[in-house]
Order: C-alpha cells, then sequence, then structure tokens
C-alpha cells in the first residue's frame, strides 16, 4: 500500500498553482458563483474555492493551520450540499406542481442555440466579467495595494471581497447569498492572516464561516419549507 | 474553576437541553429560567474587587481564563452588564409563559447568551467581535423562528452581520497595533461601524420589518439586550481611543444619520398601516437618538448611550407585550395586525394589553409619564443648546409619535364587526402579568435618576 502523502509533499505537487495562478482560480471560482443560477454548480465552485484558498494561505501561515481552513471549507460545502438536497436545490418538490406552489416561480428560460439558459445569465455574466476586470485593473494600482500582502494575495483579496458583495446584494435567496457572505469572509480572511496570529485568526474565522453556513441552512429550510409553498 | 468558562458553557449545554425539551414549554421555560438564576448565582458568589498584591482570585471561583493567547476577565463592569443581560433574559422567560413563543425562542435565546457573555469578558476587541457576531448570528435565527417563507427580514439584518464583522476586526487590529500610518482610516471604520450596529441611517431598513414579522418579544431581544452588549463594546472602543472618537467630523456624521433616522421615522409614523410598523417606527426615534447621543461626544454622550439603550429595553417589553397580546386577539398570530379592526373592539376585549402597547409605545417615543421621557428630555436638552435643529427634530418626532398611536386610536366607522377575525380568550394570568409589566413601566418613569446613575457608573468603570 503507497504512503499518503504530507501536507508538504501535496504543496510541492501543486507547486504549479501557487501564486497568481491560485488567485486567477479564486477569482473564476467567485465569478462562477456569481453566475451558476444551479446551486449544484455553486456548491461546487464554493469548494473548489476553498480548495485553493487553502494553497493562498499556506504562504502566510503554517501549512497545516492552511490545511484545517481547508477541512473547515469542505465542512461548510458539506453543511450547505446537504441542506440544498433537503430542499430540491431550490426546485419545486418532484409531487408538487407549479400551480400548486403559489410562491415559488417557474424560472423563465431563454434558448441560445441548442441550450436552455436562464434569461437573466448574460447579465450574471457580464457582472462576473465586469467586475473581475475591474479588480484586476484597481489592483494594479499602488493605492489599492494592501500592507504586508504579495501581489497575488492582493488579487484574491480584492476578488472574493468584491464578488462576495456583489452576490450578497444580487438575491436575497438565503443559499445564494450565503455563498456571498463566505466568499467575503474568505477574502478577507486571506488578509486579516497577514497581520493576526495565525492560530488566532484560523479559529475566528473558522468559527465564524462554520457559524454562517448553519445559519444559511436553517434559512434555506424554512425559506424552502412546505408551508412557505402552500402560504 | 474559572467563572468565564462557567459563563460561557453553562448557557450552551441548557440552550442543547432547551431544545431537546422544546415540545414541552413548561420544562423549556423552567431550564432557561434555571440557568438564568445558576448563573447569576455565579457572578455574585465570583469576587471582582482586586486585592493588595494585585490578585483577583476568590476563594471558589477565579475570574480570568486564558486560551490560546486571548485573555478573558471577569471585572465589575461586565459583571453589572451581565446581571442586567441576565435579569433581562430570565424575564423573557418568565413573560413567554403567558404570552407563547416559538418554540426555538427559549434555546436559541440561552445559546445567544454565551457568546455575548463572552463578548463582554473578552479583553481584546477582536475576541470580542468574534463573540457578538456569533450572538448576532443565532440573532438572525432567532428573529426568523419558526415562521416559514419569507427570510427577508433575517437576511438584511444577517448581511449587516456579514459587513460589521470585517469591520470590527480591522478596527481590533488598528487599535492594537497602534500603527501610526492607518490610524487615519479608523474615525471612517468606526463610523460605519457604529452606524451599523446602530441601526442608523442608511441601515435602518430591516427594523420596522422585524417588528411586524418576528414574535412579540424577540425584539426585545435584539433591539434591547443585545444592543446594550453591542454599545458597550463600542464604548469599550471609543474609551480606549478618545482621540479618534473626538473627530469632529466623525460626531458630525452620526448627528445627521441619527437625525436623518428620527427624521425618516417621523414621516413613516404618520402613514402606518398597521400596529407592528407603528411600533417599529417608534423605536427607529429610539434608534435615531442613540445614535444622535453617540454624536454628541464627551463623557454625557456615552452615559447617555448607555441610559437610552437600557431604557429602550422597558419600552419594548411593554409594547412588545401588549402587540403580543393583541395579536391574540387575532385567529392567526402570524403576520401584522392591520388597522382593519376596531380598536373600541380591542379596548373592550384587550384592555390592558392595548393600554400596554400604547404606554411601550409612548416609552419608545419619549413621552412624558414615560421611562423613555427623561433620557429624551436629557437628549433635548443637551442637544438643543448646541444644536437647535437637533432639538427641534426630537420635538416633531415625539409629537409625530403621540399624532401616529393617536391615529391608532381613532374609532373608524368604515370598519364593519364582522371585518375583525375571532377572538382568542385572554387568560387570567396574561391579565395580572400585563397589569404588573405596566405597573414596572410607570416605576421605572419614577426612578429615571436611578438609572442615570447607573449608567453614569458603568460609563465610568468603561
Amino acid at each position: 500500500m503507497g504512503n499518503i502523502p504530507t501536507i508538504y509533499e501535496f504543496l510541492e505537487y501543486l507547486d504549479f498553482l501557487r501564486g497568481f495562478p491560485a488567485a486567477y482560480v479564486v477569482l473564476i471560482t467567485a465569478s462562477l458563483i456569481l453566475i451558476f443560477r444551479d446551486w449544484r454548480w455553486s456548491i461546487l465552485a464554493l469548494l473548489i474555492q476553498y480548495l485553493v484558498v487553502g494553497l493562498l494561505l499556506a504562504d502566510v501561515m503554517p501549512p497545516h493551520l492552511a490545511f484545517m481552513k481547508v477541512i473547515i471549507g469542505i465542512f461548510i460545502c458539506l453543511i450547505l450540499f446537504i441542506t440544498a438536497q433537503q430542499v430540491n436545490w431550490g426546485r419545486l418538490p418532484e409531487d408538487v406542481t407549479a400551480e400548486e406552489a403559489v410562491l415559488l416561480g417557474q424560472e423563465r428560460l431563454l434558448r441560445f442555440g441548442p441550450y436552455m439558459l436562464p434569461t437573466d445569465a448574460p447579465f450574471r455574466i457580464f457582472l462576473g466579467l465586469a467586475v473581475a476586470l475591474s479588480v484586476g485593473a484597481l489592483t494594479q494600482k499602488a493605492a489599492f495595494h494592501l500592507p504586508f500582502v504579495d501581489n497575488h494575495l492582493n488579487l484574491a483579496v480584492f476578488g472574493l471581497f468584491a464578488m462576495g458583495l456583489v452576490i450578497m446584494v444580487l438575491t436575497s435567496e438565503p443559499m445564494k447569498s450565503g455563498m456571498g457572505f463566505l466568499t467575503l469572509i474568505t477574502g478577507f480572511e486571506l488578509f486579516y492572516s497577514t497581520v493576526e496570529q495565525p492560530l488566532a485568526g484560523m479559529v475566528i474565522f473558522a468559527v465564524i464561516s462554520l457559524s454562517i453556513a448553519l445559519a444559511i441552512a436553517y434559512l434555506t429550510q424554512v425559506r424552502h419549507s412546505f408551508p412557505a409553498l402552500f402560504d | 474553576m474559572s467563572t468565564p468558562v462557567l459563563l460561557l458553557i453553562i448557557p450552551l449545554i441548557a440552550g442543547v437541553g432547551a431544545f431537546l425539551l422544546r415540545r414541552w414549554q413548561l420544562a423549556t421555560i423552567l431550564t432557561g429560567v434555571g440557568t438564568v438564576l445558576i448563573l447569576t448565582g455565579l457572578l455574585a458568589a465570583t469576587d471582582t474587587q482586586v486585592l493588595v498584591n494585585g490578585a483577583i482570585n476568590g476563594p471558589f471561583f477565579d475570574n480570568t481564563w486564558v486560551i490560546l493567547e486571548r485573555s478573558f476577565k471577569l471585572d465589575q463592569l461586565s459583571k453589572d452588564v451581565l446581571l442586567i443581560l441576565y435579569s433581562g433574559v430570565g424575564f423573557l422567560f418568565l413573560f413567554s409563559l403567558v404570552l407563547r413563543q416559538d418554540s426555538l425562542f427559549v434555546p436559541l435565546v440561552l445559546l445567544a447568551v454565551s457568546p455575548l457573555a463572552g463578548t463582554l469578558i473578552a479583553e481584546s476587541i477582536s475576541t470580542g467581535t468574534l463573540f457578538l457576531v456569533v450572538g448576532m448570528v443565532v440573532i438572525t435565527i432567532l428573529i426568523q423562528g419558526e415562521r416559514a417563507g419569507s427570510t427577508l427580514t433575517s437576511m438584511r439584518y444577517f448581511t449587516l452581520i456579514v459587513l460589521v464583522f470585517p469591520i470590527l476586526l480591522l478596527i481590533a487590529w488598528m487599535a492594537e497595533t497602534s500603527l501610526s500610518q492607518y490610524l487615519a482610516w479608523m474615525p471612517f471604520l468606526l463610523l460605519v461601524a457604529f452606524l451599523i450596529l446602530l441601526f442608523s441611517f442608511p441601515f435602518h431598513i430591516w427594523v420596522s420589518p422585524t417588528i411586524s414579522e418576528s414574535k412579540a418579544l424577540v425584539p426585545v431581544a435584539s433591539f434591547g439586550l443585545v444592543q446594550l452588549v453591542v454599545v458597550i463594546l463600542c464604548l469599550g472602543v471609543i474609551v480606549e481611543n478618545p482621540v479618534v472618537y473626538g473627530n469632529a467630523r466623525l460626531l458630525q456624521v452620526l448627528r445627521a444619520s441619527g437625525a436623518a433616522t428620527i427624521i425618516l421615522a417621523t414621516v413613516l409614523i404618520l402613514t402606518a398601516p398597521s400596529i407592528s410598523r407603528l411600533i417599529g417606527y417608534l423605536l427607529m426615534i429610539d434608534l435615531g437618538s442613540t445614535t444622535v447621543a453617540l454624536g454628541l461626544g464627551g463623557k454625557i454622550g456615552l452615559e447617555l448611550v448607555c441610559y437610552l439603550v437600557m431604557i429602550r429595553i422597558i419600552g419594548l417589553l411593554m409594547a412588545g407585550f401588549g402587540l403580543g397580546m393583541i395579536r391574540r386577539q387575532f385567529a392567526s398570530d402570524s403576520g401584522d395586525t392591520y388597522l382593519a379592526f376596531k380598536v373600541e373592539t380591542l379596548a373592550r376585549r384587550s384592555p390592558i394589553g392595548l393600554a400596554l402597547l400604547i404606554y411601550g409605545g409612548f416609552s419608545l417615543a419619549g413621552l412624558p409619564l414615560t421611562p423613555g421621557f427623561a433620557g429624551r428630555w436629557t437628549l433635548l436638552t443637551i442637544a438643543s443648546s448646541q444644536y437647535q435643529w437637533i432639538g427641534l427634530i426630537i420635538v416633531v418626532a415625539v409629537v409625530s409619535a403621540g399624532i401616529g398611536l393617536a391615529r391608532m386610536m381613532l374609532p373608524n366607522p368604515a370598519i364593519q364587526e364582522e371585518t375583525v377575525h375571532s377572538f382568542a380568550d385572554e387568560t387570567r394570568a396574561l391579565r395580572i402579568v400585563a397589569a404588573l409589566l405596566l405597573a414596572v413601566g410607570v416605576i421605572f418613569a419614577l426612578i429615571s435618576p436611578l438609572m442615570m446613575s447607573l449608567s453614569q457608573n458603568l460609563v465610568n468603570m468603561l
């Protein structure tokens, strides 16, 4: 049986992704959370985000602490996944018709060639690109360079913060808005980890992130509960 | 045995126990009341007086705890505020015996008490911020309760918490490191944090819907008890950074935001479509007054802020209890209580409930002969001496509040008796508790100098 690689070996294996590539991946995942309406893809993007943020955190804190962040991120995505599955991914339950469920409206779809996409998909794609490009341009300027932070981390911090804000304000749906909360908090954590003791900072953000995930899970459940469908 | 550890752990365990017992209301409430009594006893048994050699350890309980290089200390200030917090929570539980709340009410309040205590006993601002935010997350769930459907109000509150969290951490970092190149940003960050935490313009939008959508006693927790802890945390930051707080621009914007909140509430009161919204707008007047008081600056401003928040708890308790009694008169206690009823009918069916609601509303508005009057009058006299326009706004707001409440009480000949929903009989216990609460409110109106001296003592201890 082969040996399980250590954290340091993992980091060595993923060395090609460290630095700016990780920052770009994080920015892309945040954009995907904004663009995708389907919760499954959004949660997958959030999971990838947490995995790559762990790589970024490994630059500013001991790798074993960064690994803890990844574990916490996996737990958060697990909480959201189970919650989303219990409410049928925000869709109507299979045995409830659209006429019966007065609160949840049918998603409007448009045909783009062979594909059926939500009507607001072009707007979301445009918004995601606009925010990503704006962040990329602003972080080139000296005035937007955060103290104690490397360039690639600077890009990741602003990218996550901006995307998280946009996701938060774009919807009041707890699941999607909650992912915006988590994205924003992750962005701030990247910065805060450089200025605060790594262990204390990690504990603070772990507690906050898990609390947010649990609250989001509860609010999603009540938002999509059966009494709400027929109220 | 370390008291801070027990203050953090006991409510958590009790909260879980109360959650498991939630099907039996009496058992849940007894768990809550018992927990509060234990915590109060723990506070009483913990000595916070510094001995000659600097040691503070009592015979049974220590008042300090250190974990991960973060220290927690129960000093006299946190002890006094915790006593107020536990008293408020205990009375909330007792009142929920007669005015039924969600089955999650007691468990969630207990779960919130732990991090709120942590906020008060944490020695560093960053640790206090962590606990405060966790406590407010629990309050988010309390606001939603078991109500299925719209989560708009709770999500708005949640959004504000998430926005204020990084700001508070940044403030904590700047205060703890005292790096001069970043101190210039501190007034701005403090300003935003204060406006969010005190729910002033433009972060006021979720206040009135909370009164409408949540159970009657929930606003006492969210706008009263939690606000008290928030105010103590904020005042602690201010006292540690007097130069930052003395920033003239910061104070100016605080006064302007508070005044804007009051003006907005004044206008909305005159067109309130429901009793719940009316109470919400009256609360906004109180919130705006608190922000104006903070914007006055100096020690008097801090004392007034502390006083206003403590008195608000009484006003919210009375108004909330009265609102809960009136909601019982409708077939369903969910949703809003529109003015589609005859006040004469309510006055006949629930006279004490209506009286309590009106008196609590008057207190929130700061009308005379209510607990809220002394604070509003003090604010008016101090503000008018320096900023006449603020004094005028406060006077107009109080008059408007009186008009709004009177409007609610005017008979509406367009409403037919048949449109009123079916009634629920009031129990004798409910009436007795309501009458006692009314009497307590009158007593608090008479002992306002005592409450003011309490707030002065609290500020002196910062």
